[in-house]
């Protein structure tokens, strides 16, 4: 991990000018980093909550998915998301559905809040991952 | 004040029936609350404090304007001391349901000390 030692206001101008042109292949490494630790802090959360499918033997959380990290203008994303459905009968549901309900209940079904729990309690963690990517960049490229 | 006592004399205020984390009965209108506890200011080898992520859920029938209800909720919370809640729409075909999301925290619940 990169140290980032400053004195004055100049040198963190400077250090902000250097750090702008970040090369599209580190922020797609960094974002893709954050969004697996995303993935599985979700799934751990999950897990520990018990959230499942009651319908389906498939457990929805081995259907988190992150997608490929997106640049833009202003920084870059990637969204973790679940893929897929079960179907019963002549009925379809996405699996995001189910998870739409485990985290927030319904009639009969107390909340699961395993997202909301996981983007809470492991922020730094997903926001670290992030960094060591932007860090060892920054090494190699400050010879530091 | 415990979590728990919060949450009941705070929601008791709306004028619903008021239940913690699953209720199963027959009733149409009613409110559930639950939350999940996350440790916080960690110092001396301990969390010093914690942090309460509420869910309250309210639930109605079809066709009933919920916005009254939707803000004496949202005020019962905020004046307990928790963050303004966001709402999400979590209605079905069973009737209108809203999940309220905010945050509370205790100064010295996990040694026992009780909130000012």
């Amino acid at each position: 991990m990169a140290t980032v030692s400053l004195d004055g206001f100049d040198e963190l101008s400077e250090m902000f000018r250097d750090l702008a042109p970040i090369p599209e292949d580190v922020m797609t490494a960094a974002l893709d980093s954050m969004a697996t630790v995303a993935e599985r802090s979700v799934k751990s959360s999950g897990l520990s909550m018990g959230v499942r499918d009651s319908e389906s033997n498939v457990h929805i959380l081995d259907k988190i998915r992150h997608t490929k990290p997106k640049n833009t203008e202003d920084g870059g994303y990637s969204n973790v998301t679940f893929s897929g459905s079960r179907t019963r009968g002549k009925i379809k549901t996405r699996n995001a559905e189910i998870a739409f309900v485990n985290e927030y209940g319904k009639r009969g079904q107390s909340p699961r809040p395993f997202i909301r729990v996981a983007a809470e309690s492991k922020g730094d963690q997903i926001a670290q991952a992030g960094e060591q990517v932007i860090g060892n960049w920054w090494d190699k490229t400050s010879g530091g | 004040m415990s979590v728990d006592e919060m949450l009941n004399t705070a929601l008791t205020t709306v004028g619903l029936p008021v239940f913690p984390n699953v209720y199963t009965g027959d009733l149409e209108r009613y409110l559930v609350w639950t939350y999940a506890q996350i440790p916080a200011v960690h110092a001396c080898d301990a969390p010093q404090s914690a942090r309460y992520l509420i869910t309250v859920n309210l639930f109605l029938p079809h066709k009933e304007n919920p916005n009254a209800l939707k803000r004496a909720i949202s005020m019962a919370l905020f004046n307990a001391d928790c963050t303004w809640p966001s709402i999400t729409n979590i209605s079905d075909s069973e009737g209108q349901g809203y999940a309220f999301e905010c945050e509370w925290t205790d100064g010295g619940y996990l040694h026992g000390n009780s909130q000012p």
